[in-house]
């Protein structure tokens, strides 16, 4: 019994050493698998990089504010990117948030999903702006665009902690 | 096998011997007592050396528990000082890790009397601020050199001696930090100018050779040579035009945005 006791400690000892020691370095990145498609470009903004683009007084990209944002994946397609492999990655992952935008012209098409929720005290209490309305964040925006005639696709995926109204802002809004 | 029929007094005295010769003094008696309440109750025969068996069994029993008790107390003591050990290394390392992202350190110039402002040394990492500082002194100790042998002067990179036509930024930047100590009065628009260089140089090394995520800043013209470094700010504005893009096209995007829609499921 304290054998078995002690064995799990140490696997305890391990597991949270390594956890710990590893906890919030590393952004999770979804389009990466995208890299190794052929015909594919994969461009990774790193938090440094927007740090180093913060240095350089670029404080909005694009009506983006760029202390707001964490991480940005862009996939796009470079000369008739495969469309299997491409859309199985983008499916999955924009079934894990909301559609809030969609629009489709024959070939091509625009689907944009947003992860959002509302912020809540320690209490479990919604907090709300002053005007009274709930306060929402937006922790990830899912931009895909699609062309299956010329197999013509970007895909742009941002992290970050954005409010509605900047993401309007960002969508020109 | 020798066998003996045994009456009281010839029982208490084998136990009574027993108990002086053999048995330890914290033998538990509860066997040596029912022993007694066996023969008492009944007249049959008893094996002594059966007996004395039995009871050096009991003998190893009780050694052989004594020893398992110290292994566990053992295991045990080693499995606490793992967990002290890998949690105060990992917590050691992590506060590592933390303050090399939130020290901020000041460049040290000669006969400076006050630190850079607090803006300027919130922007540099603190890399550049301890390469600056050693190259700084560096510096320092050449020029002393210089001066006292009137010599050709050349100039240092990482910790090579390089011809005076080779000039990387890095040493841009350590001739800025040189030229703040000389004119404290230019030392702002100097400082500036050091932080514009040094928005340059500061790039996280291995952005393009691999995707992963580097928390290493280093100056890139420490590690590489004048054409990888090309190179790389040519990647670098590969990148920074493929954001550009994605997010102009984002941009000018003509898709309503609707946050009560519910979550759809779409075949694209």
């Amino acid at each position: 019994m304290i054998r078995l006791l002690t064995c799990a400690l140490m696997l305890f000892a391990f597991t949270y050493s390594s956890a710990f020691a590893q906890s919030g370095n590393q952004p999770e990145l979804r389009l990466r698998q995208g890299s190794s498609f052929e015909g594919f470009d994969y461009t990774y903004i790193s938090p440094w990089m927007l740090k180093s683009m913060q240095q350089k007084d670029l404080t909005e990209l694009q009506g983006i504010p760029v202390e707001k944002v964490q991480h940005i994946e862009i996939l796009k397609t470079k000369i008739n990117g495969q469309y299997t492999p491409f859309i199985s990655i983008i499916n999955k992952l924009s079934d894990e948030m909301k559609l809030i935008g969609y629009n489709r012209d024959g070939f091509k098409g625009v689907k944009i999903c947003m992860d959002y929720s509302i912020m809540q005290d320690s209490f479990g209490c919604p907090l709300t702006n002053p005007d009274g309305s709930e306060m929402e964040i937006i922790k990830r925006i899912l931009v895909i665009q699609w062309n299956k005639n010329g197999a013509e696709h970007l895909v742009t995926y941002i992290v970050g902690n954005f409010t509605p109204q900047e993401v309007n802002s960002i969508f020109h809004f | 096998m020798m066998e003996k029929d045994l009456n009281k007094q010839e029982f208490d005295k084998l136990i009574q011997n027993w108990t002086d010769d053999l048995l330890a003094p914290d033998i538990d008696n509860q066997i040596t007592e029912s022993l007694i309440a066996f023969v008492e109750n009944d007249d049959t025969e008893i094996d002594v050396n059966n007996l004395l068996e039995y009871h050096i069994h009991q003998l190893a029993l009780e050694e052989n528990m004594k020893k398992r008790r110290r292994w566990k107390i053992f295991f045990f003591s080693v499995a606490a000082a793992s967990v002290a050990i890998f949690i105060g290394v990992s917590i050691f390392l992590n506060m590592h890790k933390f303050d090399s992202h939130t020290d901020k350190r000041t460049l040290t110039v000669e006969n400076q009397t006050e630190d850079f402002p607090v803006a300027i040394n919130s922007k540099l990492p603190v890399n550049i601020i301890d390469s600056a500082n050693m190259k700084l002194a560096k510096a320092t100790i050449n020029d002393k050199s210089e001066e006292k042998s009137n010599s050709k002067p050349k100039r240092i990179h990482a910790g090579k001696i390089m011809e005076p036509k080779e000039v990387s930024p890095e040493e841009k930047l350590l001739e800025t930090i040189v030229d703040i100590n000389v004119g404290l009065g230019n030392m702002i628009e100097n400082a500036n100018e050091c932080l514009s260089m040094a928005n340059v140089s500061l790039l996280p090394v291995n952005l393009f050779s691999d995707i992963n995520e580097s928390d290493n800043y280093e100056l890139i013209s420490k590690e590489y040579s004048s054409q990888q470094y090309t190179e790389r700010v040519q990647k670098i504005n590969i990148i920074e035009s493929n954001l550009i893009n994605a997010l102009y096209e984002i941009r000018n995007l003509n898709v309503e945005l609707n946050f009560e829609t519910e979550n759809k499921k779409t075949e694209i």
